[in-house]
């Protein structure tokens, strides 16, 4: 069994004409068993940043604390919101330093830059080789599946609502082709001006 | 992984409360090769590099070295307190490095605070052992 | 802690985790082609631009050909994180170095930087280098394999696909090319590995380092476009995702709650 299959996930970001959207199933379970439907695996880092960590359970929560924490430090020292690109750089050199002892969690980050409103998007293993995307990044237990449904519904310069309903096509059938994550989903749609979630009732088995 | 250095055994007693429960084959196996590599590599360059100027201008000069490197590493604020170090830096060619250590798992983003002053001092001294700092993981 | 360096703390649980019998995670490769050449007044070096995760593709247009000094460029093979990050702390070294010394980096230097280095790891950290650029002593063109050896040749290729382009070279190579005879040749190279080496695929990258400058000539030839555009694609009508709460939170603004329609019980019978 790889070690990913032991919590599941399922995690789609896709950007769109100034605006991007992260979304992740919501199943925590650990095997074959369910134990809460309610797990968002998109942790926000500030206004305009999300991190989806897909993976195993226990390090994405770390990871995330680690996260927090080093983002607050750089606000202390910067007196501003890290930027979107520079956080990339970030959680991959914090994967890279335990090269020979990874945590087990991708990551998927998605922002929007802060003055031009361009979406950054980007996913990377576990130890930290940043793959930037400027359409869509998935990750989690069937990535293919996701990555099927991502390559044939994306489209270039897509507005906030439609965005939407594209990623949550893209996230809610290709979580549907594994067992491991479903039980709804949340999607972010991060604008300039707002952050829309929407909480979305998906196939509960 | 599990190979053995030496045959394990306790030199000093084991301070429980402040290095947390011991085992000896922890202590004597290395938990992954590279770790072995970044350990000692620091010290067999040196080793190297004073081996190689004593052969070509004798034993003084390297002597002398180590000397300045004893008398600059002692420049510096009390132990657990951040020192640039730049004496000692620029004499060990260090100030113009840029390795991993100079961007990853550096001290001073690290969320667990460093072992206390105290037993630092202690060990200092030798009067304790070296303290431990542990991440969250 | 007192130093940096890579931590080793999550070692011992990852490998009892794996004598429990479980497989850990695959890290992305650049399963590649990348090659080089030197030609009359230069060096030009070329890669493709796929990265694989096991038999996925993970990155359809990755950049592999590294910047390390402004006369000098590296291609890198292997794991995807260990080349960036090797190339990216050379660069910074070269840069101080520049900076201490007020000189043009050698690409001499480059490589016995990055070869130290990778000795010093023994092969742990997988980066397979086509090195090339030029410096005062004209063109150089170097290859580093993970552990640490070298080879300085005229023409070389690395990564998965490197026979492919090795043979393409074999054929086509001879002293003194001109430019875009030289630009054809690893262009062929590269397109021999893409088309015929299943972990190297997409476009084709350039780069032309010549005493008066470079040439970066990102996707040089692109081969792999998608060949099939829905025609009429689907679009989804705002409302069609079944929303079960919304939460709108206005940047810099007060937080409103939409609460939609509650959700029904679950069947348990």
């Amino acid at each position: 069994m790889s070690i990913f299959e032991y919590n599941g996930a399922a995690i789609v970001a896709m950007a769109g004409k100034e605006c991007v959207a992260i979304g992740s199933d919501l199943r925590f379970g650990v095997q074959f068993q369910t134990l809460a439907t309610d797990y968002k695996k998109v942790y926000k880092i500030h206004d305009k940043l999300f991190i989806g960590l897909a993976g195993l359970g226990t390090d994405a929560q770390t990871m995330y604390q680690k996260l927090k924490f080093r983002h607050n430090l750089y606000k202390l020292r910067e007196e501003r919101n890290i930027k979107p690109s520079t956080f990339g750089e970030l959680v991959s050199s914090m994967l890279y330093e335990k090269r020979f002892g990874p945590y087990f969690v991708s990551p998927v980050i998605a922002g929007l830059e802060d003055k031009t409103h361009t979406p950054y998007l980007c996913g990377m293993d576990t130890i930290g080789a940043i793959e930037t995307a400027h359409d869509f990044m998935v990750a989690g237990t069937a990535p293919d599946s996701l990555y099927g449904m991502c390559e044939s519904m994306y489209r270039p310069d897509m507005e906030p609502e439609e965005l939407f309903e594209t990623v949550t096509q893209c996230l809610m059938s290709g979580a549907d082709r594994d067992a491991l994550s479903g039980w709804g989903a949340i999607v972010y749609v991060i604008t300039k001006d707002s952050v829309v979630a929407r909480t979305l009732k998906g196939r509960m088995d | 992984m599990d190979e053995q250095k030496a045959l394990p055994h306790m030199i000093q007693p084991h301070d429980t409360l402040r290095l947390g429960l011991s085992s000896l084959k922890d202590q004597a196996s290395n938990v992954h090769p590279v770790e072995a590599i970044q350990k000692s590599y620091p010290k067999n360059q040196e080793d190297l590099k004073l081996g190689m100027l004593r052969n070509l201008y004798g034993s003084a000069l390297p002597a002398r070295m180590q000397l300045d490197k004893q008398i600059l590493s002692k420049v510096g604020r009390l132990p657990g307190m951040p020192s640039s170090q730049l004496g000692l830096q620029s004499l060990t060619g260090e100030l113009d490095d840029f390795g991993l250590e100079s961007y990853i798992g550096l001290p001073e983003d690290s969320e667990s605070p460093g072992p206390d002053m105290h037993s630092l001092m202690e060990a200092k001294h030798k009067l304790g052992l070296q303290p431990v700092t542990r991440s969250i993981l | 802690m007192t130093q940096g360096g890579f931590a080793f703390d999550l070692c011992g649980r990852n490998t009892y985790l794996e004598r429990r019998g479980i497989t850990p995670p695959r890290f992305t490769k650049t399963g590649t082609t990348i090659a080089g050449l030197i030609f009359k007044d230069g060096v030009v070096l070329g890669a493709d631009t796929r990265s694989t995760s096991d038999t996925t593709v993970a990155d359809k247009n990755c950049e592999k050909i590294h910047y390390i000094a402004p006369n000098i460029y590296c291609c890198g093979a292997g794991t995807a994180a260990d080349t960036e990050n090797v190339t990216g702390m050379i660069s910074s070294t070269l840069e101080l170095h520049r900076y201490a010394t007020g000189r043009g980096s050698r690409v001499i230097t480059a490589l016995t930087l990055l070869k130290t280095h990778l000795f010093k790891y023994q092969g742990h950290v997988s980066a397979a280098l086509v090195l090339g650029g030029v410096d005062f002593n004209g063109p150089h063109l170097f290859t580093v394999y993970p552990h640490g050896s070298t080879d300085s040749l005229p023409y070389c290729t690395m990564g998965s696909g490197s026979l492919n382009a090795m043979a393409v070279f074999e054929d086509g190579y001879k002293e003194d090319l001109t430019k875009e005879e030289g630009m054809d040749l690893v262009t062929r190279a590269i397109r021999s590995g893409i088309f015929n080496d299943l972990g190297s695929g997409s476009n084709v990258d350039l780069c032309i380092i010549t005493k008066d400058g470079v040439e970066y000539l990102r996707n040089h030839q692109r081969l792999q476009d998608k060949t099939y555009e829905r025609k009429f694609p689907v679009k989804y009508t705002p409302g069609t995702a079944p929303v079960v709460r919304e939460k709108v939170f206005k940047l810099g603004v007060d937080v409103a709650v939409i609460e939609g329609e509650p959700e029904e019980a679950m069947d348990t019978t």
